[in-house]
């Protein structure tokens, strides 16, 4: 078996506060392997941030163990600081040296080699990042997209074993970000960095990552790759927190389900009262008929590509993507059905904790 | 699986918070002396004392004063802030800079500027041969303490008025209202932020004041308590300063009940520049008002000081022990000034320290003792200091003038205590840049938590340190009362010889001494300019 490149068990962490306590990991486990960009997901304060600062060594644990290369971070007698851990942290606020130019902030980790070959990583690193005529720069003199470039540089150039983001992006403009985001992914995957992407932005996570973890309440909800994730949600939390869903109540009997839109198709057996996820793509909208769920168009959503409507049936609404031909307008009647077997889901949907923002 | 108790995100350190507490007990301790002193006496005494009709003529006298100068700097402020901000005047700037630079005219160096000018033997009798009004009393101490203050409103007034959404403005026309109703209705409402923070900084200034209304003769609490510490009624004295101490919070508690609920003002974007009145004639009228202003709160002063330097090598009996003299009081007022200014610098960092980097609510009452310490009337604060060392030398049976009390320490501290906010801003604006992702930043990079200070932490608070230095080191230069009251006996400084032979109106001796200091205080009003521009 091979170990693992970060290897999480069982970490444990809380905060007083005020005598209100806080839960911010919960048994969190996971593993990251050589080369691998893991995205941790979930609303603000989930803990995803408290378990990023613990693997950097900025925080302690109360418990459970973190290891790199099979060396351990912590245990009951040791703790490894964050200066000997190795490990490169970019974060949320970039947190550039503001007395130091950019040159010197990337030189600032390279304390290990001497003066002119230290310069001359620097460079390279600068170079690589594409800020190769702005050595001489002080940071306010920078776009955000370029001090952006010059925190990943810095945390990059001591050749870390592993890298941490933490919502690197979420200070850049909407254009901007997905540049940037695109050309940080290429460089890691270049340098066959492993990395940990913090993010709240679930688009940001599925692009950006090979895989993903869900995180809520301090605890692991579901992990796998992005697809995986998206079409098999293990909960409704991560159903609704992966894009849009249609959450239903329905009555299974094995792989099929009665529900209001009739008998559904699951991707997997369960019994009695259960709770189903439909993307709003897997579902249809048809001129009314007799044997499909009949409703009224109640909002109609012109996006470009496609087209998204919300449709009253039975007191309850349901939210379709459609194609862009589709051209029933509000109040029309039509019908819906599904096109694709219904995701059965754990019902988490009354543990919700008002997000934190 | 082994748990471990709950743990906080970091504890704050130890010697973070010893500094921190020395300094709010520095600050409270010699204010409770003042107490402690103050019931030493008999009841009989007691009550001798406290119910005199002179001490409802001081407080009358004390708070008529603080309002009429109030009232008059923030007319004359409010004034020239609109026009340096809003008008169509020709040289704004100008204008603008001379009318702030009064501020570098210590008020009692001021009132030491009218009494030379006005009366028998003043300038203006000198040269033109006409006496003159002979400035005293409460029109005296107005004057002085108008003019020196009206440029502190005059910074809040224009931030105040910078920051307005001219757009509001244009609402309110379009609603039908007039240009002075929008005056009226939408603009002053908006200023109240702004002329509140002044009017905080007037009011304190003015109830603490103790030179000019020496010099004018005045009588308030300041003035009292100086008459009665120098004749040794020390009791009596303890208890004016209690009375100043209570007048000085019930200020801080009027302010802070006014200004709670008042929302912070500011523009969300940036709003489109705010156009500038057409003046029409009235241009005229307005350049006279600024040039009558600077000629009275700048020009006059100036020149009557350098009038009488200029006279004195000819009109000066021994100019050579002048010369030493005023050398040996520029080291003097060195000596106590560098020192302290260093303390402050180093007392204040781990006040901002805590305050932004561990908030809680024990490192938000330290930060208030240092404001508190501010606020508090010198002469009330020295008082208790005196007391303090006195009890402090008896306690220790150290022989008298070998112990604290009349020792250049005391000063020192007193000065860095008095002085500890003006420390704090600089060090604290540049908190606010340095994140603590900055010192996380460089131990991820692997440097420990000494390298990282020494790299990171230092050099980016570097600025406001020297801010802190410089800002403490120039005010201490020209401060007055609490030398008066702490300095060594046979000690020396620029502030209290000017002082003193302007009160026994010996202007032509007191002139360089007024030079010298204005000059320090010039740099001072420099700095905080520059400082307003960058943020520190």
């Amino acid at each position: 078996m091979t170990i693992p490149k970060l290897h999480i068990q069982n970490l444990n962490k809380r905060f007083g506060n005020n005598g209100e306590t806080v839960i911010a990991a919960d048994s969190v486990t996971f593993d990251v392997s050589e080369g691998e960009v893991l995205a941790l997901l979930g609303p603000s304060g989930c803990g995803k941030t408290t378990t990023l600062r613990m693997i950097a060594g900025f925080e302690q644990p109360d418990s459970g163990t973190i290891a790199v290369d099979g060396n351990l971070f912590n245990d009951d007698k040791n703790f490894i600081r964050p200066e000997k851990r190795d490990i490169g942290v970019v974060f949320q606020d970039l947190a550039l040296f503001p007395h130091l130019d950019v040159i010197g902030n990337v030189m600032f980790g390279l304390r290990h080699l001497d003066r002119s070959s230290a310069h001359k990583r620097a460079m390279e690193m600068i170079q690589m990042v594409g800020l190769g005529d702005l050595p001489h720069r002080k940071p306010e003199e920078l776009s955000g997209g370029q001090q952006q470039r010059v925190a990943v540089a810095r945390a990059m150039a001591p050749a870390p074993r592993l890298i941490l983001l933490d919502e690197p992006f979420s200070g850049l403009d909407a254009s901007l970000r997905q540049s940037t985001r695109q050309d940080i992914r290429e460089l890691l995957q270049q340098r066959g960095m492993t990395a940990v992407l913090v993010t709240h932005d679930q688009e940001e996570a599925l692009t950006f990552a090979d895989r993903i973890t869900v995180m809520r309440d301090g605890r692991l909800i579901q992990a796998g790759y992005p697809d995986e994730v998206y079409f098999q949600p293990r909960t409704a939390f991560v159903a609704t927190f992966l894009g849009q869903t249609n959450l239903l109540d329905v009555q299974a009997n094995g792989k099929t389900a009665q529900s209001a839109l009739g008998p559904l198709p699951l991707n997997e057996s369960a019994q009695g009262s259960t709770v189903v996820s439909i993307r709003p793509e897997h579902l249809e909208i048809g001129p009314p008929h007799a044997d499909r769920l009949q409703g009224t168009v109640i909002a109609r959503e012109f996006k470009g590509h496609d087209l998204s409507y919300t449709v009253l049936a039975d007191g309850t609404t349901y939210r379709i993507h459609t194609h862009f031909r589709c051209t029933y307008r509000e109040n029309d009647a039509v019908s819906i059905h599904a096109t694709e077997p219904a995701v059965v889901v754990a019902d988490d949907r009354a543990d919700t904790v008002p997000a934190r923002q | 699986m082994p748990t471990r108790p709950v743990r906080r995100r970091m504890r704050r350190p130890w010697y973070l918070f010893f500094a921190a507490i020395s300094v709010a007990i520095g600050v409270a301790m010699p204010l409770c002396y003042l107490l402690v002193r103050g019931f030493d006496a008999q009841a009989s005494e007691l009550s001798a004392m406290l119910l005199r009709w002179r001490n409802v003529h001081l407080l009358i006298n004390t708070v008529t004063l603080a309002a009429a100068v109030l009232a008059v700097s923030s007319t004359l402020a409010f004034i020239v802030a609109w026009l340096t901000t809003r008008s169509d005047l020709p040289c704004r700037q100008f204008w603008l800079v001379l009318c702030v630079l009064p501020l570098a005219i210590p008020p009692y160096l001021m009132a030491y500027a009218y009494k030379g000018i006005g009366g028998n033997v003043g300038t203006m009798a000198l040269l033109t041969g006409w006496p003159g009004p002979h400035f005293s009393g409460f029109v005296g101490a107005l004057l002085a303490l108008s003019l020196y203050n009206m440029p502190l409103m005059l910074l809040n007034f224009r931030v105040g008025i910078m920051r307005l959404d001219p757009t509001l403005e244009d609402v309110a026309r379009s609603l039908g209202r007039s240009r002075r109703n929008v005056l009226w209705h939408v603009i002053l409402p908006q200023l109240k932020p702004a002329f509140l923070a002044g009017a905080l900084l007037v009011t304190l200034n003015v109830i603490g004041d103790f030179g000019v209304v020496s010099l004018m003769r005045y009588e308030t609490f300041s003035y009292a308590l100086f008459q009665l510490y120098e004749v040794g009624e020390r009791v009596y004295a303890a208890w004016i300063a209690v009375a100043l101490l209570g007048l000085t919070v019930i200020v801080l508690i009027i302010d802070a009940w006014v200004l709670h609920g008042l929302t912070l003002q500011g523009r969300a974007q940036r709003a489109p520049k705010p156009r500038k009145h057409d003046m029409g004639v009235w241009r005229y009228v307005a350049m006279l008002f600024l040039i009558v202003l600077i000629l009275a709160a700048l020009l006059a002063p100036l020149s009557t000081f350098i009038y009488w330097a200029i006279q004195q090598p000819t009109m000066v009996a021994d100019a050579a022990y002048h010369r030493r003299e005023l050398f040996e009081a520029l080291r003097g007022s060195l000596i106590a000034s560098v020192p302290a200014a260093l303390l402050a610098a180093g007392l204040a960092t781990p006040v901002a320290f805590l305050s932004r980097r561990y908030p809680s609510a024990f490192s938000r009452s330290t930060e208030r003792m240092a404001y508190l310490g501010y606020a508090t009337p010198c002469l009330a604060f020295a008082l208790g200091l005196t007391f303090f060392a006195l009890r402090f030398d008896e306690a220790f049976g150290i022989p008298i003038n070998s112990g604290l009390y009349q020792s250049l320490g005391l000063l020192v501290y007193a000065y860095s205590l008095h002085y500890l906010a003006e420390a704090v801003g600089p060090i604290r604006a540049t908190l606010f840049v340095a994140t603590p992702r900055l010192e996380e930043a460089s131990r991820s990079l692997g440097c420990g938590p000494l390298r990282t200070f020494m790299r990171v932490t230092f050099p980016v608070l570097r600025s406001g340190l020297a801010v802190s230095v410089a800002l403490v080191f120039l005010s201490a230069m020209k401060e007055l009362p609490l030398t008066i009251l702490l300095a060594p006996i046979g000690f020396s400084t620029l502030a209290i010889n000017a002082f003193n032979y302007a009160q026994e109106a010996m202007f032509i001796e007191a002139a360089p001494y007024a030079l010298a200091i204005v000059a320090f205080s010039a740099m001072l009003v420099g700095l905080v300019l520059w400082r307003g521009e960058k943020n520190i």
